[in-house]
């Protein structure tokens, strides 16, 4: 069998791919991948943070509700005056702590605690007074705490003004 | 130079390189598209449940319009809540409908996969489904795929408004004519009455001043132990000497109902002090401000209302330390002036650094507390006439009066009548007499113009059935609220100075009248 000198020629002129060109592909792939990977992982962070923010709203707006209900519910030991004292929030039963607990349980097993801290007592003219019945309005601050997924430490703020009834 | 093609050992070694790159590289972008795709559903989810829960807890945190105390829930259930005015939200078959004023609306079909709802009272213990008009705050709860989502909202209204209140007169007392303005009405200062000062003794062209001084303390007291704002509380006017001296001062006011402000006490000395105010000089009006108390040097004493206090501490330097505030009565004024008394109940005492007199807008008049009358006996011989029995207890801590037999009782109760006075009371009884009523006096003796009868088998004073509906002789207390000038258009109008109660029974004597929370007051 006689074979055609054109295709043989053609052939001959065809260039391949030599070994050299495929390594250095697998290493240009290799190079590619880890930065693709990590940018998924780095979007998976960011929206286990973006979920976060959400439930420390939610769990702030929890706690400043309920104490912005007690303040105003006329109740002796819910009233701007007690909210200094640490039974109104660690009591075993009817402090903040406890009544709230249906709600923080599930954002304490997500590592989402709290604190709170009560301003000065001050009047209707926002003078700062012994508490008593005067007492118009104090600042509360409550604070959301838990560790992010870089494993800082993270304190997130929410302050308002509760008033008297 | 000629390039070769591949030789076959170059091709099969080619393509197992590939061959294991593509393994690794291609389950992985998969991996990487896939999870891609989950986080954008998962944020989709988290920002759908924030969406969903931002717009429920804002369905229940707004209460409808025109509501005040109350939260205006009519139902409440774990899936459910509504409003008296339609509004609400319910969760049914995994979809959340929302009803707010356009009517019906559903957040999504198939939605939630679960929904958290409880209501609570003021405690924040008691569940109220029961009782949706105590509700007070609400834990809410929603699943969307991301797990469930918990907060809490404040269903707490504002307290209604306090009826507006006017400065009528506004006083403060000491050595010299330092003042500041009043908390309560920034516009204006005290007026600084200065012992032994122009403005010192009364004056009736002034229209305030000391009446009697013949208990004062006569050396004015300027401490000077505070500074600032606080030199409010380093002057003082008071008494001294002897347990009961007292000073009089006056303020002219216009006939109306009245609360008070006031704060005294001593920086530098203790005091025992008792502060009371009466309506003209009419003893049987006095109401007590302050009731003999001790303080020890730099406490003082403040009376108040809601949203009217004396000057607070200005928190620099050495300040006053104050007692909790004590709730100021009110006084009824029909003499056209107030008295302050200040009385001395230890060896120093009664001393006054503000007074602030505040007519009262629409507030309601109190009711009568009998314990602060002595009942007098009325109409001559009517008061036990046949010698029957005349009993008449006061009950329930002073809000009730209750006449057995045939009494015919009256307390002092200096007041003007006009065309807008109304009588208002709960009667009771369970024994029907001759005439079972109230009546207003000028004197001791009875008169049918001015009684009005609720039950009783006469006539006399009898201004129902026309316009008093007759007791129903159920025994429970029924109540009455009679506009004098509506029931009898010429009911004598001007002063009186006692108010009546009758149990008139002649014949048997064994009926009885209970009449419980009653008061006078002007229907505008």
């Amino acid at each position: 069998m006689v074979s055609d000198p054109r295709q043989t020629r053609r052939l001959d002129h065809r260039r391949g791919v030599t070994l050299v060109e495929i390594m250095a592909l697998l290493i240009v792939v290799a190079v590619a991948v880890p930065p693709i990977a990590a940018l998924s992982a780095s979007s998976s962070r960011a929206l286990v943070e973006e979920r976060r923010s959400f439930h420390t709203a939610w769990l702030a707006t929890a706690v400043l509700e309920q104490i912005i209900a007690d303040a105003s519910s006329g109740e002796e030991p819910m009233s701007l005056d007690a909210m200094g004292d640490q039974a109104y929030l660690d009591d075993g039963a009817t402090g903040l702590r406890a009544r709230l607990a249906s709600i923080t349980d599930s954002y304490e097993n997500d590592g989402m605690t709290y604190e709170v801290t009560f301003g000065l007592v001050r009047d209707a003219e926002g003078n700062a007074i012994d508490a008593d019945d005067r007492a118009a309005t104090r600042v509360v601050t409550v604070e959301i705490l838990y560790t992010n997924e870089l494993g800082r430490a993270v304190r997130a703020p929410f302050t308002t003004v509760v008033g008297a009834p | 130079m000629r390039r070769r093609a591949f030789t076959l050992v170059e091709m099969t070694a080619t393509m197992l390189v590939l061959g294991l790159a593509a393994s690794f590289v291609g389950p992985l972008m998969v991996e990487l598209s896939r999870g891609s795709a989950f986080q954008n559903e998962a944020r989709r989810e988290l920002w759908e449940t924030n969406h969903a829960l931002e717009r429920i807890a804002e369905l229940v945190r707004t209460a409808p319009e025109g509501v005040d105390q109350s939260s205006g829930l009519t139902e409440i259930s774990a899936t459910h809540f509504e409003r008296h005015d339609g509004r609400g939200v319910r969760f049914e078959n995994g979809s959340v409908y929302l009803f707010d004023d356009d009517g019906e609306s559903l957040l999504a079909e198939n939605f939630a996969q679960d929904f958290e709802l409880r209501v609570l009272g003021r405690d924040g213990v008691t569940e109220v489904a029961e009782t949706p008009e105590d509700a007070w705050r609400a834990e809410l709860g929603v699943d969307i795929g991301m797990g469930m989502v918990r907060t809490a909202v404040s269903l707490a209204r504002p307290a209604p408004e306090e009826a507006e209140s006017l400065l009528v007169a506004a006083y403060a007392f000491g050595q010299n004519a330092w003042t500041r303005p009043v908390p309560g009405d920034p516009s204006q200062d005290y007026t600084k009455v200065v012992q032994y000062g122009a403005n010192f003794t009364y004056d009736s062209g002034r229209g305030y001043g000391y009446t009697d001084t013949s208990g004062l303390d006569d050396s004015p007291n300027n401490r000077g132990k505070y500074n600032g704002d606080d030199e409010i509380y380093d002057q003082f006017i008071g008494c001294k000497y002897a347990v009961g001296n007292t000073i009089v001062f006056r303020a002219d006011v216009p006939n109306g109902e009245y609360r008070f402000v006031l704060a005294g006490g001593d920086p530098s000395y203790a005091h025992t002090t008792r502060i009371t105010v009466r309506d003209g000089s009419l003893e049987a009006s006095e109401q007590v401000l302050v009731g003999n108390i001790a303080h020890q040097v730099g406490e003082f004493f403040r009376v108040g209302f809601p949203g009217h206090s004396a000057p607070g501490w200005d928190g620099e330097g050495r300040s006053p330390t104050f007692f909790p505030q004590i709730d100021s009565p009110t006084l009824t004024v029909t003499q056209g002036y107030i008295e302050l008394h200040q009385i001395d109940a230890g060896t120093n005492g009664g001393c006054v650094c503000v007074f602030e007199i505040w007519q009262g807008g629409d507030e309601e008049s109190p009711f009568i507390d009998f314990t602060g009358y002595s009942l007098v006996s009325f109409g001559g011989s009517q008061d036990g006439a046949s010698q029957r029995e005349t009993t008449a207890e006061v009950l329930d801590g002073g809000s009730t009066l209750r006449l057995y037999g045939n009494p015919w009782k009256a307390i002092e109760f200096p007041y003007t009548v006009t065309a807008n006075t109304v009588i208002e009371f709960e009667y009771a009884s369970s024994i029907e007499g001759e005439i079972q009523g109230i009546q207003t006096a000028t004197d001791l003796q009875i008169s049918s113009q001015r009684a009005l009868s609720v039950w009783g088998t006469q006539a006399w004073a009898r201004i129902r059935p026309n316009a008093i509906d007759e007791y129903d002789g159920s025994g429970d207390f029924q109540q009455y609220s009679i506009k004098l000038r509506d029931v009898n258009a010429s009911y004598p109008l001007g002063e009186i100075v006692y108010l009546v109660f009758l149990n008139d029974d002649d014949a048997g004597a064994y009926s009885e009248s209970i009449f419980r929370n009653v008061r006078v007051y002007e229907d505008e």
